[in-house]
């Protein structure tokens, strides 16, 4: 009986004791990690140089409506948006965080010239948000873009960057290019507690690479 | 941007009116692959307002007329697209599990006691 009775006291005191040291680390540690940002080697002179022109043609001014990106599980619906009063590009709210918009200023998808989607990166709704992963996009990986005439356009990336927001380089990001081109840009690096933003953003460079006719899926 | 002209027979030159979009007055085009064809490329100060320009072209000729340009405008600032929760929100599975090994202890300990306590049975 007694050596039942001290089994038990040992027994009861490891799980406190291990018990605790689960919960602290558990109350410390990071819920969801912070969002993945572009890999170091990804050049920046990659994302301002000469860009790859294909042979598709071009599309016709058509409001953009879904956005798919397989690599990162992305598959959402965009609305238009346009520039603020302070000029900034207006953004979905942060309560509907699985929107995109797009910045409807400028060319639609498909369209000569460079066409901007934004999305959150993070919200307190749901925690990880549309762009969440958009670190993660590599070149080559493949974006489709569906707009209101049924036409798909489909992009490939060509490069990541990351640029930190006080010296964010609009002449860069939103250049004008003869070849449609997309940008898709959210929040990255690190982040600020008490400005409550994040200090860099992520961009991703894609260039347009031919369209399809959007088909439903069957069934 | 580039701006070219065809401007037919006997043009010698051809003059782009810059004022409007924020450059010289005149600007002389240069000859173009093509007889009577003139063109310039120039840079235009980011300093442009958005909106349709129509800025005129004259030929030696006695010709004119003039190039449309859409100057769309971009966003001025960075984007804030997120407010930190993943970056700064704690609490993995692991702190429930360790309230529940936590409560369990106790209990153990608790019935780790109440066998101490028992008196001896005796015959």
């Amino acid at each position: 009986m007694r050596l039942l009775r001290n089994w038990l006291i040992g027994l009861s005191l490891a799980m406190i004791a291990a018990g605790a040291l689960s919960s602290y680390a558990g109350n410390h540690q990071l819920r969801w990690g912070a969002p993945p940002s572009p890999p170091a080697w990804e050049a920046r002179a990659s994302a301002s140089g000469p860009v790859a022109v294909g042979t598709a043609k071009p599309l016709a001014r058509s409001e953009p409506r879904l956005i798919w990106i397989p690599q990162i599980h992305v598959y959402a619906q965009i609305e238009s948006r346009g520039l603020r009063p302070d000029g900034a590009a207006g953004l979905p709210s942060l309560s509907t965080p699985f929107l995109t918009s797009w910045f409807d200023r400028g060319p639609s998808p498909g369209q000569r010239g460079t066409a901007a989607v934004f999305g959150h990166v993070d919200s307190y709704k749901v925690g990880p948000a549309v762009f969440y992963r958009l670190g993660l996009l590599r070149p080559g990986d493949l974006v489709y873009i569906t707009l209101e005439d049924r036409e798909v356009a489909i992009f490939r990336v060509y490069a990541l960057a990351m640029y930190l927001k006080t010296a964010f380089p609009t002449d860069v990001v939103y250049r004008y290019t003869r070849w449609p081109t997309l940008r898709l840009i959210t929040c990255g690096g690190a982040f600020d507690e008490q400005t409550h933003h994040y200090l860099s953003n992520v961009v991703v460079f894609a260039s347009y690479v031919g369209a399809r006719r959007w088909r439903p899926r069957p069934g | 941007m580039t701006v070219e002209v065809f401007c037919g027979g006997e043009a010698e030159s051809a003059t782009l009116f810059g004022a409007t979009l924020g450059l010289a007055d005149l600007i002389l085009m240069h000859g173009a692959s093509r007889a009577h064809d003139f063109e310039v490329t120039v840079t235009l100060p980011t300093s442009i307002r958005p909106g349709t320009y129509h800025p005129a072209v004259d030929c030696s000729n006695g010709a004119a007329g003039s190039a449309t340009l859409h100057v769309n405008p971009v966003p001025g600032h960075a984007p804030q697209t997120g407010d930190g929760t993943t970056a700064t929100a704690t609490g993995s599975p692991l702190a429930p599990i360790g309230y529940w090994l936590m409560g369990l202890g106790a209990l153990t300990g608790a019935t780790a006691i109440a066998i101490r306590r028992r008196p001896a049975h005796r015959h």
